[in-house]
């Protein structure tokens, strides 16, 4: 006997391709989306009241490093030089396997919370092979949709050197990772040029298309990130459709061309972006090239885990961008250049394609995984609701999000996470907290002199 | 401190044991620290105080910051929350001002302000500049007090005239009805609501109404606030006015954005005050934040949400945005340069004083509110630190800034009173303020040729600026 919940009038927001939102009914059947519409009776359902509230796929967080969650905040007035040389340097080697597991399920506890139903956990400090089951069991208990994406060692991290990508991976692919169908799947996350020697470059993405794991890889990043990095991978053959290409904010045009005529894919973090200094998000430079681009939150040692502010903060550095071009040229633009259904689509659809996930995710069409949040359209942020698009893009926050279904099962109920224990995930963090940063003397970092002069 | 338990009069009230954000130079951050309120006001702060006969809110997981300061919020249209989500300055202007302005009745004005404030108080947000100009007769701006005063907010009602004489640069405003409420409705400095002169300034308005518009509320004793230096059209507004000597330290100029380095330069001679909108003047095209011009010349700018016909009212976005659009234009100096950015300049502790002291100082208010300092109001926000995205507390002012949101928004109060309570407004009957948006939405829809819900009415019409 199969399980049906019926999602019952409710804005929808399918994000199907060329969908407007209409006011109708959702039909979930045990882990898949069964109907979309205006539903007539459905019998045997149980009935969620989504009158003057808003359903849209689950959010899709593209890049996310949730190991280092048990750190909130600690980043957010730092540079990308000063994140690698005290997390990388100093606070990476003190992770025991326990903190790793403590900092991935507090990450996906919080993303589930904020309504991510997917992350892309870019797990890039696996130092042995606990750590890396740790960070899977992790995924497994917060009970969200994850791609564990396998990444160097801190060690590697440091040394930046040719060290091949470690073989543990493919114990993974051949046990717990054997599946590409699970709710966890697994992924690779290779340093590539700006992060290692060209020796590692063929071995890891080798490694990678040998055991049929999909890519992820970090590229224009500051001022590493201008020296051809796209060229080189090119050179060596090894761009391509199976890879997801973090940040790009310091790549040529050229090299975005590359990617493109490669069929590869594309991660943004413009919030993460502009406050490190990786350089001026590629946001829109992607976007007019064709290559699909997903949204992502990448630290939340910089900034918070939430696809609303992502979403806003993205769409006013692409915007902005483009009006000061524009006023650069004595115009003014008749029209935005980025709209928040654009915006909307980098968080839900465009992302489940940057992580190769929109054939089972990222929309809600019938066949498809029941990946679905509930916005409450009834607090004083939203009503009146006009536009369910732009109040879910612009307008809403983490308070909105009611219900969280992850394949069809209630991760989130009336604003509350069930089943997940947050006391033992929250008890957890604070002790791995505790022991990351025992004895640093962390007044420098949190109180940095500012550069104001009034 | 046992001397704590004497004479004040009024109520008592004692947070206990939270992390303290007072943003006050001499008394900083205290980890566990306690802020006693007798009245409205704040009668101490320290750790471990030793008060008797106080009510306790318990500080337990909590941080407290002091309010929110917004100097810069159309309130009057809330309810057609997201519609110009869309929508360039142009579209904006030439739509909601042009068509949408002259079909509201009071009670869209009351319904419009009503909500945007409650939105406010729910996000932390203290007190609101209700930036009103489409009052189009005296009773949309009794209807628009009303609504202020009814909320519980600290507010000031900047009186922004008709919406008639907006995209009509010639068009004289009558400020009589500003005489009246004064008399009527504020006359002391000690109400939660206050007023203002929104006046369309020289981007706006030709020169002659502008001088008479700043001789209106000087003649009132009222501060003077404009949007100037947004926009492609914008001409050297704050220069204009110099030349006629209307600056002041009584004035705040909103966006800045486009205004050239001797006008921010006359700004901060002057002592005037500045509103940045970071959001919506890169979504909208007003320009970028000017925020390296603006402290170049010595200013310190306070923080604001504009329009909520494209954006959510609460200042946490506001502050992130900040952060990450000055930290881009920064940083993208530095790798042009071919250097990487070796500090950051803007830190989160800035952003939160943006959004709370100096927008206190932006009304004028300094001394009243904008931190917690003893004998100022107990204008106050608890936000829970027991909720996932703020756990473990870490580095509570940047997690304030770059992390927390309105789900972390426990309790607040204004002048001591609890206008919301473990994460719920008090005394406020939320299915009316809804009901009331709702029939306001439908009406000024159905008011409007080619409007709709939806979210796919783009408007293309003209809308006049001042002419050079």
């Amino acid at each position: 006997m199969s399980s049906r919940t019926l999602l019952k009038g409710g804005w929808v927001v399918t994000m199907a391709a060329g969908e407007a939102p209409f006011v109708g009914d959702v039909l979930i059947e045990d882990e898949v989306i069964a109907a979309v519409g205006r539903l007539d009776a459905v019998e045997d359902a149980a009935i969620v009241d989504a009158r003057r509230h808003i359903v849209l796929p689950g959010f899709i967080d593209s890049h996310r490093h949730t190991w280092q969650s048990a750190l909130p905040g600690i980043a957010c007035d730092w540079t990308l030089a000063q994140y690698f040389a005290r997390i990388r340097g100093q606070l990476a080697p003190r992770f025991r396997p326990e903190d790793t597991y403590a900092g991935t399920l507090l990450g996906v506890a919080e993303a589930l919370d904020a309504g991510i139903t997917t992350v892309v956990d870019w797990s890039h400090n696996i130092n042995t092979p606990e750590d890396a089951d740790n960070a899977w069991q992790a995924l497994v208990d917060g009970g969200g949709r994850a791609i564990f994406s396998y990444g160097a060692s801190n060690a590697q991290a440091l040394a930046r050197d040719g060290s091949p990508h470690t073989r543990d991976v493919a114990r993974m692919r051949n046990g717990v990772g054997s599946s590409d169908s699970g709710r966890v799947t697994l992924g690779m996350a290779v340093r590539g040029p700006e992060f290692s020697e060209p020796d590692a470059w063929a071995h890891d993405w080798g490694l990678a298309r040998e055991l049929g794991l999909p890519v992820t890889v970090h590229v224009g990043d500051g001022l590493r990130g201008a020296n051809g990095t796209i060229f080189r991978l090119d050179e060596l053959g090894l761009l391509g459709a199976d890879t997801t290409f973090v940040h790009c904010s310091m790549l040529s045009d050229e090299e975005l061309d590359r990617i493109a005529a490669t069929g590869g894919r594309a991660s943004v973090s413009p919030e993460v972006e502009a406050n490190m200094g990786h350089g001026t998000p590629a946001t829109g430079r992607l976007r007019e090239r064709g290559i699909v681009t997903g949204l992502s939150s990448d630290v939340c040692t910089n900034v918070g885990g939430d696809m609303f502010a992502a979403m806003r903060v993205a769409l006013a550095l692409q915007r902005g961008a483009d009006h000061a071009a524009a006023h650069g040229r004595g115009q003014a633009l008749a029209d935005v250049t980025l709209t928040v259904r654009e915006i909307l689509e980098m968080a839900t659809i465009d992302s489940a394609a940057a992580c190769g996930l929109d054939d089972r995710i990222g929309s809600l069409e019938p066949g498809k995984q029941a990946d679905i949040v509930v916005l409450r359209g009834d607090t004083p942020g939203l009503v009146p609701l006009i536009d369910p698009v732009g109040a879910a893009a612009l307008a809403a926050g983490v308070h909105n999000v009611d219900t969280v279904f992850v394949a069809g099962r209630a991760v989130k109920r009336n604003g509350r996470l069930v089943d997940l224990d947050r006391t033992r995930v929250m008890d957890l963090a604070q002790r791995s907290h505790e022991h990351l940063l025992a004895g640093v003397n962390q007044e420098e970092w949190r109180t940095p002199a500012s550069g104001l002069r009034v | 401190m046992s001397g704590l338990t004497a004479t004040q009069g009024g109520s008592r009230l004692l947070i206990k044991g939270a992390w303290v954000i007072t943003l006050d130079t001499d008394l900083g951050d205290l980890p566990r620290g306690d802020v006693l309120i007798v009245g409205s006001k704040i009668a101490a702060v320290g750790r471990s105080l030793d008060v008797a006969d106080a009510e306790i809110i318990d500080g337990t997981d909590r941080i407290v910051i002091p309010g929110f300061v917004d100097t810069h919020r159309h309130l009057w249209q809330t309810q057609l929350r997201g519609i110009a989500a869309d929508w360039t300055l142009m579209q904006y202007l030439s739509t909601i001002l042009g068509h949408v302005a002259p079909a509201f009745t009071p009670e869209d004005t009351y319904a419009g302000n009503l909500l945007g404030v409650l939105e406010g108080l729910d996000a932390g947000i203290t007190t609101m500049v209700d930036w009103s100009h489409a009052l189009n007769t005296p009773a949309h701006a009794d209807a628009a007090f009303d609504a202020l005063a009814d909320s519980g907010a600290r507010a000031v009602l900047a009186h922004g005239n008709t919406s008639a004489i907006w995209g009509a640069p010639d068009a004289v405003a009558d400020w009589s009805d500003l005489a009246r409420l004064q008399n009527e409705r504020a006359n002391s400095d000690d109400q939660l609501v206050t007023l203002a002169v929104a006046a369309r300034g020289p981007d706006y308005a030709n020169m002659d109404v502008t001088v008479a518009d700043w001789k209106a509320a000087r003649d009132l004793g009222l501060r003077v606030t404009l949007h100037a230096g947004a926009g492609a059209f914008t001409q050297r507004p704050v220069a204009t006015l110099n030349e006629r000597g209307l600056l002041g330290p009584d004035v705040t100029y909103a966006h800045c954005c486009r205004l050239h380095d001797d006008e921010v330069q006359m700004i901060a001679d002057t002592g005037g005050s500045v509103s940045i909108a970071t959001e919506v003047e890169m979504h909208m095209g007003h320009g970028y934040p000017p925020l390296a011009k603006l402290w170049g010349a010595g200013i310190r700018p306070s923080l604001s949400i504009d329009v909520c016909t494209g954006i959510g009212g609460d200042m946490f976005t506001a502050m992130r945005a900040t952060l990450a659009a000055q930290r881009a234009m920064e940083n993208e100096d530095h790798l042009n340069h071919g250097t990487d950015p070796e500090r950051l300049e803007l830190t989160s502790r800035d952003v939160l004083q943006f959004a709370t002291i100096d927008g206190a100082r932006a009304c004028g208010f300094d001394s009243k509110i904008g931190s917690i300092t003893p004998g100022k109001e107990a204008d106050l926000v608890l936000l829970r630190t027991d909720v996932l995205n703020l756990h473990p507390v870490n580095n509570p002012v940047a997690q304030v800034a770059l992390a927390a949101s309105t789900v972390n928004v426990d309790t607040v109060l204004v002048g001591g009173r609890v206008v919301k309570r473990e994460g719920h407004l008090v005394d406020v009957d939320v299915a009316r303020v809804r009901r009331l948006a709702d029939e306001s939405r439908d009406r000024l829809i159905a008011a409007v040729p080619g409007a709709r819900v939806g979210g796919d009415w783009t408007p293309n019409t003209r809308f006049a600026v001042a002419e050079a």
